[in-house]
């Protein structure tokens, strides 16, 4: 397709639309005053960076995003300031103190990042460079987690379990008298 | 990878099943209080023994990987676990075996303390104890990892448990701030240094070892503008867990407000791991040819003699002690700092392991043995002083410096004691931190003297930093010996501490004395855990 002189991909259009709609929605998330509209449009933002992936032609990667972040995550939040009734009742003032030196800072940031981006020499790996292999990256992963990445692996269990334990005793109410 | 291996990692493995077995205790115990198993084996005993059982393998383990070096049989190849491609993901050389036994004793302790500040009747006291343990292994797993990968979850994993016990204390809201405030720097320092990895993992070709990161990161890449990037967003996340100024803004409130046994965890096991890591870090990667040549060494050097002096200046005007200990153990990071670059200033070649950068070094060369004395020497003096802190401050109930007041006459060993650890964080003879302090500005001095003036004016600077600490440090015995300012009341009641207390105090205080006396075999096995050896 060419629009102004430029040919222009399917693949681009998607790109932009994506990409677009990730930029937009991270922004209401800092923007919007209701906590739970700003939750909700964590889960759109988090939803595009799934395809995102998909783009990039990582299938799984994508699955896990929509499965671990959209589903589990934002549904734990949202459930969190359902139960949590008092967050709901005030009206969450987002604490910006100075919004255009917050902007300016963030500007100045994503420049000097763009830039390092756009500069730097990205070495291709092989695999990177291969030919695709739709359909095989799911046994991939797990070969990989469970013969050379077994250590982080296996450590992030016990990370998750420690973790797990601590949320409980942050979280749980302790009855009067016994501390 | 041989299962033999793991023998490396036995301590780490038998603290998590520990902590776990720790865990499960407290379940059962919980359900008939002071009775049955929580009378005969409740968490706060279980664990201590556990630990000092894993404390002793620790040890052995570093014991015998030294006179295995001794024996000249020892490869890198030999210490690798979970070799991917001929690049191990942890590398227990002696250095780590070493730092991992100091997490460990550190965490031994922070245990003692912590029976003695939350009693018998805490609440949560497994889940507390077993945390604890879980830091620990987080630890000592950190001082082995040389994989992008490890390093994060080991950071990670250290953080989060950190995270969780410093907001312990549930009923007093000072905790509750100190466990957010480090949560929230916590979690924007590691996003950031997720972020320099991935762009780290990006120019090198799709490497997580750090010696496969070594071998791609030279020349023009580790000049561009993408390498220099990443290198700094690494050295935010690993500058956030040794406090270093500019990350440092968690520490003094988090300090403060945690359960004291914890500060005591944050201020050494926490550091000894961060150390590990980031000497590791800049030795093999953020190394590619000449350190004079890049830039982060010079913001390094910089920040070295920043954090010295705001640690000090700022320690100056604290009235509570555990806010002093806290500033101050910033400044005890930039002295660590300075055998660090030391390290790094040291290689004249690009190297692509550890133990490479090892071997390129001067085998004389103090400043490695330098930061593994000085490190052991501040979990003597530093939990030592906790160690008071805790008894004081709960038979006292304050933490202010003006309660110390007249401390001597009514607990002479207590106040000496303090004195004895004060006057080692100072640096002044005959103590360990006068030992930690020599080789560390000696060797920055030496290796100066030869090709890098720039560590002699840091040395210079890290001596006139000791001597302004000196003077808080030793206002506080002044404050126990003579009393504050004319107002000084002794407190009525006489303070003890329980037995297992003072015998703790005991034993660091001795260690804290006696380590001068062993200062050449200690400075013997020190150089030849870092030189000797791996081939």
């Amino acid at each position: 397709m060419q629009i102004l002189g430029f040919y222009i991909t399917g693949y681009q259009v998607a790109f932009v639309i994506l990409a677009g709609i990730t930029l937009a929605s991270a922004a209401m998330v800092v923007l919007l005053p209701n906590i739970l509209r700003a939750a909700m449009f964590l889960g759109l933002s988090l939803f595009c960076t799934a395809g995102l992936y998909a783009l990039m032609n990582a299938p799984f990667m994508a699955a896990v995003q929509v499965m671990i972040y959209v589903g589990a995550i934002t549904t734990m939040i949202i459930l969190a300031i359902f139960l949590s009734n008092r967050v709901m009742r005030i009206g969450f003032a987002q604490a910006i103190y100075n919004p255009l030196l917050a902007a300016g800072a963030a500007g100045l940031m994503f420049l000097f990042l763009f830039l390092t981006v756009v500069n730097s020499v990205w070495v291709k790996s092989a695999v990177a460079a291969g030919p695709a292999r739709v359909g095989q990256d799911v046994p991939a992963v797990a070969q990989a987690l469970l013969q050379p990445y077994v250590f982080p692996f296996e450590l992030a269990s016990v990370i998750l379990l420690a973790v797990l334990v601590g949320a409980v005793v942050i979280a749980k109410e302790d009855v009067d008298g016994d501390s | 990878m041989q299962i033999g291996n793991l023998i490396f990692i036995l301590p780490a493995l038998c603290m998590s099943v520990a902590a776990i077995i720790v865990l499960l205790l407290g379940v059962v115990a919980s359900k008939r209080p002071h009775k049955g198993l929580d009378y005969f084996f409740p968490a706060q005993y279980a664990a201590p023994v556990f630990t000092a059982i894993v404390t002793g393998i620790a040890g052995w383990l570093a014991w015998t990987e030294l006179a295995a070096i001794k024996a000249g049989a020892f490869t890198e190849q030999a210490v690798g676990l979970f070799v991917v491609n001929g690049h191990a993901q942890l590398t227990v050389d002696p250095f780590a075996a070493i730092l991992s036994f100091i997490a460990f004793a550190g965490t031994l302790v922070v245990m003692f303390l912590s029976q003695d500040h939350f009693g018998e009747d805490m609440l949560h006291k497994a889940e507390y104890y077993s945390l604890l343990m879980f830091a620990s292994v987080a630890a000592s797993l950190a001082a082995a990892a040389s994989d992008l990968i490890a390093i994060y979850l080991c950071i990670e994993f250290l953080s989060l448990t950190s995270y969780i016990l410093a907001a312990f204390s549930k009923t007093d809201r000072r905790s509750a701030e100190a466990g957010l405030k480090y949560f929230l720097y916590g979690a924007a320092c590691s996003a950031v240094m997720l972020y320099g990895m991935s762009i780290l993992f990006g120019i090198t070709g799709g490497n997580t070892a750090l010696s496969a990161i070594a071998i791609g990161f030279k020349g023009e890449l580790a000049n561009s503008a993408a390498g220099w990037v990443a290198i700094m967003f690494v050295l935010v996340g690993l500058g956030f867990k040794l406090a270093l100024v500019p990350f440092h803004f968690w520490a003094p409130d988090t300090y403060e407000g945690a359960p004291t046994p914890v500060t005591a965890f944050l201020s050494v096991v926490s550091k000894a791991a961060g150390l590990a890591v980031i000497v590791r870090f800049l030795t093999v990667v953020a190394n590619p040819a000449s350190p004079a040549s890049s830039m982060w060494y010079w913001m390094l050097i910089v920040l070295t003699a920043v954090t010295m002096f705001y640690g000090n200046m700022v320690a100056i005007w604290q009235t509570n002690i555990k806010r002093m200990l806290a500033y101050s153990s910033i400044a005890q990071v930039g002295y660590l700092m300075i055998g660090v670059l030391t390290a790094m200033s040291s290689q004249v070649v690009p190297v692509d392991s550890f133990s490479a950068a090892l071997r390129n070094n001067n085998k004389g060369a103090w400043d490695l043995p330098g930061v593994l004395i000085y490190m052991f020497a501040y979990l003597l003096m530093n939990l030592g002083a906790f160690a008071v802190v805790v008894v004081v401050g709960k038979r006292l109930k304050s933490e202010a410096i003006d309660s110390y007041s007249g401390l001597m006459k009514c607990a002479p060993f207590l106040a000496s004691a303090l004195a004895v650890f004060l006057i080692s964080l100072a640096g002044i003879p005959p103590t360990a931190g006068f030992l930690g302090k020599l080789f560390i500005f000696g060797g920055a001095i030496m290796t100066g003297m030869d090709r890098h003036p720039e560590l002699i004016v840091l040395a210079a600077l890290g001596i006139i930093n000791s001597v302004i600490s000196a003077y808080y440090y030793l206002n506080v015995v002044r404050v126990m010996y003579f009393g504050f300012s004319g107002e000084g009341e002794a407190p009525a009641e006489p303070v003890r501490g329980t037995f297992a207390m003072n015998t703790v105090i005991a034993v660091m205080l001795f260690l804290t004395l006696a380590m001068i006396i062993f200062a050449r075999p200690v400075s013997d096995m020190a150089s030849s855990a870092v030189y000797s050896g791996l081939k």
